[in-house]
């Protein structure tokens, strides 16, 4: 028997391993691409918390830390990468948003699809088996850019037609929060995917009577309570374990077919 | 901890020289892969040969759950258990003169249901047919969000083997309608413990979830009510069936016929040929040349002759393709990783794949569950490796059990494997 000296091939060998799929390790990337136009400013400090909060869940949680990774994107007039996809326990210190102009949602869009391209591809070729990314969406505004703009963007983002592989095969499972201020059924059209009904996802929004302080400090629970559970779910069934209408959550649940009178 | 990413030999994944407060066990005292003599400071010599460390296999990264988490048991269920294991030897008739086969088989609990205090939902069964013509096997893995899928996996495959073990010697395999062996399973044996546990655990959820799920279920509804779609919600499982024949009677090898829904999978394990060894096998090394004009000579020829002797039987430089999956491999293709999979009770004609295999004594069988076919892949990386390596020849159940338990970062299902070699003859 000859033991292949594994960590000797370097390229040529996280090439054969991304081929194969042998010897992966299963992936599940999350992204934050939050809204940082002006309005925000009131709420980006508990926004701030988002990061310390996941990190103490995944401290806590030796089973999900392994298989997650974690990558934050802004925008306002531009989209920024603000923390690349990475194991949040290995991070030293962790960055914080911080306020800029308008809303551009077809420059977030477009910028996330980039960022989602390059960061599967490079998962893969480092022989990782990825699961679908997932996309918490904050936002407490209509977009400043031309409708036909973003929503072209959002196609861009979101479309695929696995029969013929065309679109995006990356698409992410789309997870739209809204804080008061945002249009929500704007919002909604932004829940991806939305068939079929056991994978479709759903949209949260600040509840009446709530500070949007108080909000950002729910959806954060929410969402490191979806992180863990997802990561969870990895061994099993999978897919992205979002809260259902009835758990006890300070927040309105929103799914796709839901008619909104607000 | 044992890490075998290195170049080690082939004794090199499980160190003997170990303290001697580990865990130890008694096992085969033949099999040298475990076997091992206690250190000399031990005492009790009279079990040296008896003792077996266990150590835990490591494969690559073993992650932080590997060294953090903490199992907990799930005081819902205390009567499952958090691994089990096997090993059998199989005779084909009541003579029980000469064995063919040897089973080896594990289901050991994941990190991730240690971890959360949730019950094992893999599980195994085997029998033989009364006749002895058959060993009928089953792997199931419970589908994890259905709450009572270990009952679903564990029901599975008792009932199935237990069905086939009685019918098979008068039935011939080939006459199995598995989409119906399938169907009957569900309505047989899982709606009875189902409705048990419906009536007999207080406060239990699963009532009030499938009345959520059909509003127009009665509030006392019975278990004979539910579709299959509503089953499915609390009960689910993957399931593989071999059947095998006991005996190689035109010694082309055992047949197989298997059948299998959803991503628990067959696989058939090229072994190390005992023979290749680097040694000559016996009868084919050329005689000297007798020595009658140039003892020189003659002895340099002989020297040659046996060097390339040595070097023709010499195994394989790379184990490439050690692993044949029996049907297809779980995300081979795919751009995404999907774990989303087939599964008893709503599955379609279409997902049944069945198979006929032989089996011969270069190869083993193995069925698994995707907690070990996940980190396999398609069997051609590290973990193909040293699985392969590990299970070439039978081991003790003891360490079969530990091998299915290694740990990899990230791979934290239920693990549950089922294997099967033919017997070597006396040649190898």
């Amino acid at each position: 028997m000859v033991t292949l000296p594994y960590r000797q091939f370097g390229g040529l060998w996280r090439k054969i391993m991304a081929e194969s799929l042998d010897d992966s390790q299963k992936l599940l990337p999350f992204y934050l691409l939050c809204d940082v136009s002006a309005s925000m400013f009131g709420v980006l400090d508990d926004v701030n918390q988002i990061l310390p909060a996941l990190t103490v869940a995944l401290e806590r949680d030796p089973i999900i830390c392994d298989k997650i990774r974690f990558g934050v994107i802004d925008f306002s007039d531009d989209a920024r990468l603000v923390l690349p996809l990475c194991e949040l326990l290995d991070q030293e210190t962790l960055p914080a948003l911080s306020c800029r102009g308008g809303t551009n949602y077809g420059a977030a869009f477009d910028f996330l699809r980039t960022q989602l391209e390059q960061d599967v591809n490079t998962l893969k070729a480092d022989g990782y088996l990825v699961h679908r990314p997932a996309v918490f969406f904050l936002s407490d505004g209509s977009p400043t850019d031309a409708e036909s703009s973003w929503r072209s963007a959002f196609a861009n983002l979101t479309q695929y037609d696995k029969q013929t592989d065309q679109g995006f095969a990356f698409y992410p499972n789309f997870i739209p929060f809204g804080l008061n201020g945002c249009d929500p059924r704007l919002l909604q059209q932004l829940i991806h995917p939305t068939q079929p009904k056991e994978r479709s996802m759903k949209m949260f929004l600040q509840a009446e009577n709530q500070g949007a302080a108080e909000a950002v400090t729910t959806m954060a629970k929410l969402l490191v309570n979806s992180v863990v559970k997802s990561g969870a779910g990895l061994a099993g069934a999978g897919g992205i374990v979002l809260p259902e209408k009835g758990d006890d959550l300070d927040v309105v649940i929103v799914e796709p077919d839901d008619d909104l009178y607000l | 901890m044992a890490r075998t990413n290195g170049k080690k030999g082939k004794k090199g994944f499980l160190n003997p020289k170990l303290p001697s407060s580990r865990l130890q066990v008694a096992g085969e005292p033949s099999d040298s892969t475990v076997a091992v003599t206690l250190p000399s400071e031990s005492p009790g010599s009279s079990l040296e040969q008896l003792v077996v460390p266990i150590e835990p296999v490591e494969i690559g990264d073993p992650g932080r759950a590997a060294r953090l988490h903490v199992p907990k048991f799930d005081t819902r269920f205390p009567g499952v258990h958090d691994t089990v294991f096997d090993g059998y030897r199989i005779y084909p008739d009541h003579e029980r003169n000469s064995p063919t086969l040897d089973v080896r088989a594990a289901s050991v609990r994941g990190i991730s249901h240690r971890h959360e205090g949730v019950v094992r939902q893999d599980s195994y069964c085997m029998g033989q047919s009364s006749q002895g013509r058959y060993l009928v096997v089953a792997v199931a893995d419970g589908v994890s969000n259905a709450s009572l899928s270990h009952l679903a996996a564990e029901q599975t495959v008792c009932s199935i083997v237990a069905g086939l073990a009685e019918r098979i010697d008068a039935e011939h395999p080939d006459q199995i309608d598995w989409c119906a062996e399938f169907r009957t399973v569900v309505t047989q044996s899982w709606l009875g413990p189902l409705r048990d546990h419906l009536t007999s655990v207080v406060g239990d959820p699963t009532r009030r979830l499938l009345l959520e799920r059909n509003p127009e279920l009665p509030e006392d509804f019975d278990v004979v009510q539910l579709s299959d779609s509503e089953l499915g919600a609390v009960m689910a499982t993957t399931v593989i069936v071999a059947i095998i024949e006991t005996a190689d009677e035109d010694g082309a090898g055992h047949r197989v016929w298997l059948a299998r829904v959803g991503d628990t999978s067959g696989w058939l394990l090229r072994r190390f040929d005992a023979s290749a060894t680097g040694q000559v096998a016996e009868g084919t090394a050329p005689e000297p040349e007798p020595a009658e004009k140039d003892d020189e000579v003659a002895a340099v020829m002989s020297i040659e002759s046996s060097i390339e002797t040595v070097i023709e039987t010499e195994p394989e430089p790379v184990p490439q393709g050690r692993w044949s999956s029996l049907g297809s491999v779980k995300n081979d293709g795919e751009q995404i990783a999907e774990s989303g999979t087939a599964a008893l009770p709503s599955f379609h004609d279409r997902s049944v794949f069945t198979d006929l295999v032989r089996l011969d004594s270069g190869h083993a069988l193995v069925l698994m569950t995707d907690g070990i076919g996940d980190p396999l892949g398609g069997g051609s990386g590290m973990v193909g490796d040293h699985i392969a390596e590990l299970w070439s020849d039978p081991p003790a159940p003891l360490a079969f059990a530990s091998h299915c338990d290694f740990a990899r970062k990230s791979f934290d299902d239920d693990r549950t494997a089922v294997a099967i070699w033919p017997i070597r003859g006396p040649r190898g």
